[in-house]
């Protein structure tokens, strides 16, 4: 595959990750997904894959909450993906190059949703006319900027930057290539925390350590959690009751009589 | 305000808020920083305004403008946001007494609730669940461990997306005022986290890798500190780690120079012979 055809490939990867946001956001463009099929490109599956999983892990907390723009996952996911695979990089030491990516990548939509509030006041002056069409017309350029940027951004950076990355890569001597590999074991804890920072309070703690404990001891897989993390809820809520007052309907006293059995605890 | 939305006179059909659910797949796709998903939303709810006002072109163009303020919410419940605003709409068509501010504050009041709802539901337990178990797959090399994660997220996302924009327009605000009133709403909250936390715990374990290279002993019979802390309990390191950054982030260390940190550390302990 010639260098520019991997260029334009890997910029569909880049421009999908915007248009995942035009299909009702399955998050498909997530490290999870794209790195693989990164790597697919690259002629090595396999090891995409793998950066998959350890990019995801990484980067899974990092998720648009409530407005706020967290480093982009799935850009630099594919240009971590393709410079790993393509200097030799250990896998491990993926998670350096992607982290500058995906800050690199915010700020730059960062400058293009500056100017979309501009191209907003046009589409207010559409409203007030009653023109819808020119409002979703708008709405369209815009989100077809937004492709056009992460195209781009992917594009170019392996057109013109992949030489570099690699020779610098390959620069590297090889104890800090060692420290680097372990580095990048321990950083999926940042990930972890920034995510265990999302949803643990003093109530839910234990649940957490519950969790960790069933796999570092009994080795039990996410499904096993899962399933006992229902039977869990199904009990400390006393749903089984709730159900039969939703059939009588009379909600509010059966969450009242559950909550109360929680205080006796 | 409720209690009339069920017997009252509808002006949409069933084939325009399956309409309205399609467009909502749109809702992300315009975004910026002073209105966020506005114009999507704008979109999605569009048609039916249209439908609603007819050739009342001035109350059409303000209906349009009503809908083009601030918005965001989780995605998959854009649908039945949309459904509820079209539902209260409608009634501002129909009943004279009927105050437009109140579909504003209506949109302004449910949006942060219904975000803390189905961003638990969906980005904290499902789409946890779901890459947990593909994380774990593709570890060890399986490429379905993608599909799977795909499927686990999307499945209960669509179905969510695909009624929601008929659930908001029959049940108008009503739906969630029980819901809130109810004390249902917080158990679906602190459920959904709990399953998540108990995955997240997990995933913990499997994902991060704190391996030291430390040996002691006489040659010939060594023994690695890795290995009597893991006899004492397994991941032990894991877990001081992941504290020690949730400790870091609490004083609000930016991510980046956690990362970056981090990286000088262990390879100084690499260097070193500890790690």
């Amino acid at each position: 595959m010639s260098h520019l055809t991997q260029a334009i490939l890997l910029g569909l990867l880049g421009g999908y990750c915007h248009f995942d946001w035009w299909i009702g956001c399955p998050y498909l463009n997530r490290p999870i997904i794209l790195a693989p099929l990164a790597g697919a490109i690259m002629g090595d599956f396999q090891t995409g894959l793998y950066l998959g999983a350890i990019l995801e892990s990484y980067f899974l907390g990092n998720v648009v909450i409530g407005g706020y723009q967290a480093p982009d996952a799935g850009v630099s996911s594919i240009l971590a993906t393709a410079f790993t695979i393509s200097a030799g990089l250990d896998t491990n030491a993926a998670l350096l190059l992607a982290v500058p990516i995906a800050v690199i990548t915010t700020s730059l939509q960062d400058i293009l949703w500056a100017l979309y509030s501009f191209s907003s006041k046009i589409a207010d002056k559409y409203a007030e006319e009653g023109n819808d069409k020119g409002v979703y017309l708008v709405m369209f350029l815009e989100g077809i900027g937004n492709i056009l940027l992460k195209f781009l951004i992917v594009f170019l950076a392996w057109m013109y930057g992949s030489e570099t990355v690699v020779a610098l890569v390959n620069k590297i001597p090889e104890p800090i290539m060692n420290g680097m590999a372990n580095a990048g074991g321990v950083l999926p804890a940042i990930g972890m925390a920034i995510l265990i920072s999302m949803i643990m309070n003093k109530n839910n703690a234990p649940y957490f350590f519950l969790g960790f404990i069933l796999v570092a001891f009994f080795n039990m897989p996410t499904i096993g959690i899962a399933v006992l993390g229902m039977i869990i809820i199904y009990l400390r809520f006393d749903l089984g009751s709730i159900a039969q007052s939703l059939r009588t309907g009379d909600v509010a006293t059966a969450v009242a009589g559950a909550e109360e059995d929680e205080d006796d605890f | 305000m409720t209690s009339n939305v069920q017997t009252r006179e509808k002006l949409l059909t069933k084939k325009e808020i399956s309409a309205l659910n399609w467009r909502s797949l749109l809702g992300a796709c315009s975004c910026n920083y002073e209105r966020l998903t506005h114009k999507p939303f704008c979109f999605m709810v569009g048609p039916c305004l249209k439908k609603i006002y007819g050739d009342d072109k001035e109350a059409f163009s303000e209906a349009l403008q009503r809908h083009l303020v601030w918005y965001n919410t989780t995605p998959q419940v854009y649908s039945w946001f949309g459904g509820l605003m079209v539902a209260l709409e409608e009634q501002n068509k129909t009943d004279p007494d009927f105050d437009v501010q109140t579909i504003n504050s209506v949109k302004a009041a449910l949006m942060g609730p219904m975000s803390g709802i189905f961003d638990s539901i969906f980005l904290s337990c499902f789409r946890i669940i779901g890459a947990s178990i593909g994380i774990s797959m593709m570890l060890e090399g399986q490429a379905i461990g993608m599909l799977i994660y795909a499927l686990v997220y999307n499945i209960p996302a669509l179905v969510c997306r695909f009624y929601g924009g008929h659930i908001g327009y029959e049940m108008g605000t009503d739906l969630l005022t029980r819901l809130q009133k109810s004390g249902l709403m917080n158990i679906i909250l602190e459920g959904a986290s709990i399953l998540g936390l108990m995955v997240v715990g997990g995933m913990c374990y499997n994902t991060v890798r704190v391996n030291l290279a430390y040996t002691y002993g006489v040659e010939g019979a060594m023994t690695s500190l890795q290995s009597v802390i893991d006899g004492i309990f397994p991941g032990l390191l894991k877990l001081a780690v992941i504290f020690l950054f949730l400790n870091l982030r609490k004083k609000r260390v930016n991510t980046t120079v956690l990362v970056f940190g981090t990286l000088i550390v262990v390879v100084v302990l690499t260097l070193l012979g500890i790690m």
